[in-house]
């Protein structure tokens, strides 16, 4: 199995020398992470299956922990925190982010690095968000380093991956990405029903990193952005982070948007669209979906939609993303032509999944959601196919992006499991793409 | 190799400011010509003491300084030669630059103030009046609804409040 580990060669600003020696230290252990996932898919392949899990889990409510690998030995099922289960693999990380920290000229940075070694050690996972929520001035250097929860990771059921990225921040972009946040979280937006709605868009950061390192999920996965934690409760007091990732987009306009580009649309659409066009289109309609996260916390939406919920929020989120980056047009922050390469950006993502992806179950949530998307805009009469090329109207596109936010708002804060089991039903199929 | 500066000026028609704004952009072009040229004209001099003008770093890191300081003096020259300054005291009748106005759109609520281009800044609540939402708001009254067009998004947009 390939090695979960992408080095990444970026060109830096200028670092001083500690800061230089804290990276190659924070580089070192975020290649130890790799084995640990690896460790992670291996045991996924033998794993108990989610209905036995679930049963067990009434006995034993923690055997449901993100952080604990549930093995079945001689017929019995055994619950192992991950912070005993790799203990052994764990410790040198532990060690370096430890090293890292007696160093760091930065003392809320070593703060954090300090948490974070102990709970990789001893599971206190919540204290170390914590530390690295509350720093308060961004530092140039960033890492996440450890287990984590992903909506789309579907290997573990539901339990934490280990992963790890190392960056240096960006500040052209990570001041052009607050400007878009001040922008779209500093609207208003009614929810549906809003005793249902957790409120935290006025307690997000963002930034985007030059990547370094991405190691176990991170590498597998490819992300281009996360906004993190997940954990509903922390997010609520503590608030959320986006992160995004130039160098690993990059890798996803060469692998992915690029060739869909090429295959999907025609010659002369094509001719409309620079390539620097999308690659930025890329990033930004990732911040947007990121930003949309905020406005769609919807309190008992897990509960109620159960499997299709990853699925309805993370597609929400792309789509009222879009809806608002309508908000950027009309204030001139952006031109019609980026937010056309939003669009255009997005559906090559779509048709990508779809096409290429359509066999790897841990990303069942997103295909299905890009599905529904694609279906939609079909139906509406927003995208039309023709020998085998999409002909998108952009005009048509964006009231259908309204009409789908809607519905989709809709089953999030108060739809039953029959109404998205229905929804998906009609509109999720995959054969309908030429 | 002798290098020159482009130096581009955006088109000069009637530019609207706050009185502050005038005085920062006044204040800005001031400090740029008396202090920053001076700056500049002293780096270049020193770059070329290090010689071999084609493989110099530090002269072509100045040059480009130079080149970014003198568009952005002509840019500030011709903004002040067209500027027009916004009245403190308007009338909440309707909106004019200047107003500040609360406004459901898209199923939200919003607030900014809107000013001419060159203060505009959407991430603080300064609209553009050549924005496609300024422009539109411009001269609508309270409780009014109107659509903002642009080639691929129409939002209906009603005027809460004007102050």
């Amino acid at each position: 199995m390939k090695k979960p580990l992408i080095l990444f060669y970026p060109n830096l600003p200028l670092l001083s020398k500690n800061e230089l020696e804290v990276l190659d230290i924070l580089i070192e252990a975020g290649k130890l992470i790799a084995p640990i996932y690896l460790e992670q898919e291996k045991q996924a392949i033998h794993q108990i299956n989610k209905a036995e899990l679930e049963k067990a889990a009434k006995k034993d409510p923690t055997i449901l922990s993100p952080y604990t690998l549930v093995e079945k030995i001689s017929g019995k099922l055994i619950v192992t925190p991950y912070h005993i289960k790799y203990a052994q693999l764990l410790k040198p990380v532990s060690d370096k982010l430890l090293e890292a920290s007696r160093i760091t000229k930065n003392s809320e940075f070593g703060r954090a690095l300090k948490m974070q070694a102990k709970a990789l050690m001893d599971g206190t996972y919540d204290v170390a968000t914590i530390a690295w929520l509350k720093i308060k001035k961004l530092y140039i250097l960033d890492i996440s380093i450890g287990p984590v929860v992903h909506f789309d990771e579907q290997l573990f059921l539901g339990k934490a991956s280990y992963q790890a990225w190392v960056g240096v921040v960006e500040k052209e972009g990570t001041e052009r990405i607050n400007n878009y946040k001040n922008i779209v979280l500093s609207t208003e937006r009614k929810a549906l029903i809003h005793t249902e709605r957790v409120d935290i868009h006025n307690k997000v950061k963002a930034k985007v990193l030059e990547v370094l390192l991405f190691s176990g999920l991170m590498a597998r996965k490819n992300f281009v952005g996360v906004n993190l934690p997940m954990d509903l409760p922390i997010v609520e007091k503590y608030g959320s982070e986006i992160t995004l990732f130039n160098q690993p987009n990059d890798l996803r306009m060469k692998e992915q948007i690029m060739p869909t580009f090429n295959k999907i649309f025609s010659k002369p659409f094509r001719e409309g669209f620079e390539v620097e066009d999308l690659r930025r289109a890329t990033l930004r309609y990732i911040a947007m979906h990121e930003f949309a996260h905020s406005y769609l916390y919807y309190k008992n939406a897990a509960f109620n939609l159960k499997e299709y919920f990853n699925c309805i929020y993370e597609l929400a989120a792309t789509i009222l993303g879009l809806r608002m980056a309508g908000s950027l047009l009309l204030k001139d922050r952006i031109n019609n032509k980026q937010l056309e390469s939003m669009i255009v950006a997005s559906l090559c993502r779509g048709f990508y999944l779809i096409d290429e992806t359509k066999d790897d179950e841990s990303m069942i949530n997103y295909i299905l959601g890009w599905a529904i998307f694609i279906n939609f805009m079909l139906e509406s009469g927003a995208l039309k196919q023709a020998g085998g090329m999409a002909i998108p109207n952009f005009t048509k596109i964006f009231l259908s992006l309204h009409d789908l936010s809607n519905i989709l708002e809709r089953l999030l804060s108060a739809g039953t499991y029959k109404q998205t089991a229905d929804f998906v039903k009609k509109y999720g199929k995959l054969t309908n793409f030429s | 190799m002798v290098k020159t500066n482009k130096v581009t000026i955006k088109s000069s028609k009637n530019v609207y400011l706050t009185s502050k704004g005038l005085a920062d952009a006044k204040a800005e072009l001031e400090f740029l010509k008396k202090n920053k040229r001076a700056e500049i004209a002293e780096r270049i001099h020193q770059a070329r003491e290090y010689g071999d003008l084609a493989e110099n770093s530090e002269y072509d890191s100045a040059m480009e300084d130079q080149g970014l300081i003198e568009n952005r003096i002509a840019e500030l020259e011709n903004v002040l030669k067209g500027a027009k300054v916004i009245a403190t005291e308007h009338s909440n009748d309707f909106v004019v630059i200047g107003s500040t106005v609360k406004i459901e759109m898209d199923d939200g609520i919003d607030e900014f103030t809107i000013v001419g281009r060159v203060e505009a800044d959407p991430s603080k609540k300064k609209i553009s009046n050549e924005s496609p939402l300024g422009s539109t708001l411009l001269g609508a009254k309270k409780g009014e609804v109107i659509e903002v067009t642009t080639p691929i998004v129409r939002y209906k947009c009603k005027v809460l409040e004007i102050t």
